[in-house]
């Protein structure tokens, strides 16, 4: 007997992004599982504790703070789409941060949740590149940065027509860079514009419990959501017939199957009609029968038949 | 079911997924999107909701009637008759 599950979507990973993706596509009602090699959630944003000590991983501070009611930035928007209430992170905005910069840190510019700050702390440190400077960030706070025929350009190059100073254009390119770059030394503007934002133009902040608290709320509502997870269940391969993926291979050798295709069937025993759309000879498809008797015992048989 | 009734539901179905929204002064014949801030994605869960709390499916050619209230309540109106409520 097979007794692998189906399920419309896979996901491998329970870091953020799996989290995320799974929660709404469980919203979208899809009978979704995430298979996670580890033993915990989280992947790089992870978490632990020695002699009762705690100890965060990866997120230390959350990008995209603004003030509650401010709209149309990328918190809102995502809180809104995981349906989280904004008070469950019980959000705390930095006091400060500071990059610094020379062997002793000689030059260093103080940044907060505050753009205004920041803005005087170049007037006041780079004077000679302040206009420079606010022309840069008109051009930022306009540029489309999600346009999907934007043509990529280099970030440094785009800088470097607002300033002149590359002490100052690596102090700034340097956080930026930090939490977004993908290439050495530059980064494509429309990322630049995204990191800008979220760091300089929004803010950081964190829960005080850190990043815990994140992963448990996302959890609860994958969870809520109907949601389903595999622990320490690898993904060893994807295998995929006439181009779609529906099986999974699990490092421990058993299979897990997809639903490839949207035509679920609920039959009742007594109408045992099919109603599929065509489907093209060769398609295979993939049955399963469960029979459960009134006292909730189950039992199952499945298989492959190919339409003809 | 009366056009009221159903501009009432989405409104409900609304106040759910954006619950930041002031939803109180809301004008029926302007576009909710030019009201509030709803994205593409916003729209898209409300066609989730009304397909999971009321069993109506909205078909992706038909996501333009669902600019303003007055334009939900003409359209889905008729598809709550047909369900018998
Ligand atoms: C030191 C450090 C500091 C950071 N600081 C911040 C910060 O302050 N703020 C911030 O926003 N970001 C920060 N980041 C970045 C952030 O951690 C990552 O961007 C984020 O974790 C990526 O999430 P993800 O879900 O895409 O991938 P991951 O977190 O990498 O998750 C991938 C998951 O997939 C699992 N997996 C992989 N292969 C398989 C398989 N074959 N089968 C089953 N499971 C599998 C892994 O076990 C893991 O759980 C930091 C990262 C690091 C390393």
């Amino acid at each position: 007997m097979n007794t692998a599950t189906h399920y419309d979507v896979a996901i491998i990973g329970a870091g953020m992004a799996g989290l995320a993706a799974g929660i709404r596509l469980a919203h979208f009602g899809k009978r979704v599982c995430i298979f996670e090699r580890h033993n915990a959630v989280g992947g790089l944003n992870s978490f632990y504790s020695i002699s009762g000590r705690k100890y965060d991983v990866g997120l230390h501070a959350m990008t995209n703070w603004v003030p509650p009611g401010t709209k149309g930035t990328p918190l809102g928007k995502l809180l809104r789409q995981l349906r989280i209430d904004r008070d469950e992170f019980a959000l705390h905005p930095q006091k400060r941060s500071r990059i610094a910069f020379g062997p002793g840190g000689e030059t260093s510019l103080t940044f907060t949740n505050d753009f205004a700050v920041l803005e005087a702390e170049v007037a006041q440190k780079f004077p000679a590149q302040i206009d420079g400077f606010r022309r840069l960030v008109v051009l930022v706070k306009s540029y489309d940065d999600v346009s999907l025929d934007a043509v990529p350009e280099s970030a440094r190059a785009v800088v470097r027509r607002h300033l002149c100073d590359p002490l100052l254009e690596d102090m700034l390119f340097c956080p930026v860079m930090y939490y977004g770059s993908a290439t050495e030394h530059d980064m494509e503007f429309g990322q630049f514009v995204i990191m800008f934002k979220a760091l300089f133009l929004e803010g950081f902040a964190r829960p005080v419990e850190g990043v815990r608290l994140v992963l448990r709320v996302l959890l609860a509502k994958f969870r809520q959501a109907g949601g389903e997870r595999r622990m320490k269940c690898g993904v060893r391969q994807i295998v995929s017939e006439s181009g779609r993926a529906d099986r999974l291979v699990l490092d421990d050798g058993t299979e897990e199957w997809l639903l490839s295709s949207d035509v679920g069937l609920y039959a009742d025993l007594e109408a045992i009609t099919y109603d599929f759309a065509t489907l093209p000879s060769g398609t295979e498809l993939y049955l399963e029968l469960i029979v459960v008797d009134f006292g909730g015992n189950t039992d199952s048989v499945s298989g492959v038949v190919t339409v003809p | 079911m009366t056009k009221d009734a159903c501009k009432k539901i989405v409104l409900d179905i609304i106040a759910d997924i954006a619950p930041d929204e002031d939803l109180s002064n809301i004008k029926p014949d302007v576009r909710l999107r030019d009201q509030m801030q709803l994205d593409s994605m916003d729209f898209l869960d409300i066609v989730m909701e009304l397909r999971k709390q009321h069993g109506i499916e909205v078909p992706e050619a038909d996501y333009i009637h669902l600019a303003s209230l007055d334009s939900c309540a003409e359209y889905l109106t008729p598809k709550f008759e047909a369900l018998g409520k």
